[in-house]
């Protein structure tokens, strides 16, 4: 999921660059006091979950987690997910400098996207009703973020279709288990510590 | 009861797919006497076969295209001197790309000028190696060669391992984020009351 440098246009990664700092600045703006935790626990697990890889065929996916990360953080999630890019930039050569723009914009805008689409139906809800939407959460931001990578590189000059089928076919497993996890996620703490799920994001 | 199975399933999950790491595309390039020699992988040591790599000169003109075999190893012949620029894109953003400047190795041929009298040279003349011998060199140079290839992946590999530590270094500049995220937001609260 991790675009590397050299592969999009430079129209693409400044528009990338804009809009992640447009995202961060309102990310920030919109983390109070008690959700700097919480942001911070999501940009470590989107920074380790992102190291790991599912073996599928000859190849290999790793984890995202934003769904998640959008459902209990909202705009907060862009710069918790810019963090986790930066590191695994800097740490592991995974991405690229240059690219950390538009893969911020790639992995937080579905983020967020869930949070304005699924979170509605968390808030208040069953236990049982917040595993199912938190799955949806977790699949559909996924999705969305496989569409985007997509999207950039049909921008910079890739057929979109055969580009997109690619990504989202090799991503079908990731979907799945992203789901799975962020239901189960979504299911315990509206069990626990359904609070997390109040606030404006 | 459905808490536990969360729970277990979270668990799992994380278990089961910490087995193994991300990988990146591992592109190298390097000049082996007479040709220009490359492999192409990943850094889970996966390699690249029957990967199409396209060979571009240094106004990025196409000039020629290469193969890489079963083992993710290509050879390359350059026709002319020039710098070169080898790319390679697999697909969904994966792309890659290496630059040598090409210099044939034509200081390779051992001259002796002005030795031609002496003892040395007499020995060095190709004359006097016997055939076998040169085989036998020839044997010697190749299974450096692939002893050599192999320390570089070798090498390659433990370059691209991600440590514990590199990762427990990740998460704490992470904390120490959010302590500073902290200081400031409780700085901001101090003024506001």
């Amino acid at each position: 999921m991790h675009i590397v440098d050299g592969a999009l246009s430079t129209q693409v990664l400044v528009v990338g660059a804009a809009v992640s700092c447009l995202g961060l600045a309102l990310g920030l703006r919109r983390m109070p006091l008690d959700k700097i935790p919480v942001t911070g626990m999501l940009a470590a697990t989107f920074f380790v979950a992102s190291l790991i890889h599912v073996p599928l065929g000859p190849s290999s996916l790793h984890l995202i987690m934003n769904g998640v990360a959008g459902l209990l953080l909202g705009w907060a999630a862009v710069p918790a997910l810019f963090i986790g890019l930066l590191l695994q930039a800097v740490f592991f050569g995974y991405g690229g400098i240059t690219v950390l723009g538009i893969n911020t914009v790639n992995v937080a805008l579905p983020a967020v996207a869930v949070f304005y689409l699924v979170r509605p139906f968390i808030i208040g809800a069953r236990a049982s009703q917040g595993l199912f939407w938190g799955a949806v959460g977790g699949g559909l931001a996924v999705a969305l973020t496989t569409l985007m990578v997509a999207a950039s590189l049909w921008v910079s000059g890739d057929e979109f279709i055969p580009t997109a089928k690619l990504v989202l076919i090799s991503h079908i497993p990731v979907v799945i288990i992203e789901a799975l996890l962020s239901g189960a996620t979504v299911y315990l703490v509206c069990k626990v510590k359904p609070e997390l799920f109040m606030g404006r994001g | 009861m459905l808490i536990r199975l969360s729970q277990l399933l979270v668990l799992l999950l994380l278990i089961v797919s910490s087995a193994a790491w991300a990988h990146k595309v591992i592109f190298d390039v390097y000049q082996s006497g007479s040709v220009i020699e490359g492999e192409l992988g990943f850094s889970n040591g996966d390699m690249a076969v029957a990967q199409r790599i396209s060979v571009t000169d240094g106004a990025g003109v196409e000039i020629d295209q290469v193969y890489t075999d079963e083992e993710g190893f290509f050879v390359y012949t350059p026709a002319t001197q020039d710098h070169l620029n080898f790319e390679v894109d697999l697909g969904a953003g994966h792309v890659a790309e290496a630059t040598i400047n090409w210099v044939p190795k034509s200081a390779e041929v051992v001259t002796l000028k002005g030795a031609e009298n002496t003892e040395i040279a007499k020995l060095y003349k190709p004359s006097t190696v016997a055939a076998a011998e040169q085989a036998s060199v020839v044997s010697e140079v190749q299974k450096l060669s692939a002893q050599v290839r192999q320390m570089r992946r070798e090498l390659r590999a433990y370059k691209e391992k991600n440590d514990l530590q590199s990762v427990l270094g990740g998460i704490g500049y992470i904390l120490g984020l959010v302590g500073l995220g902290y200081y400031l937001a409780a700085r901001r609260k101090l003024r506001g009351d």
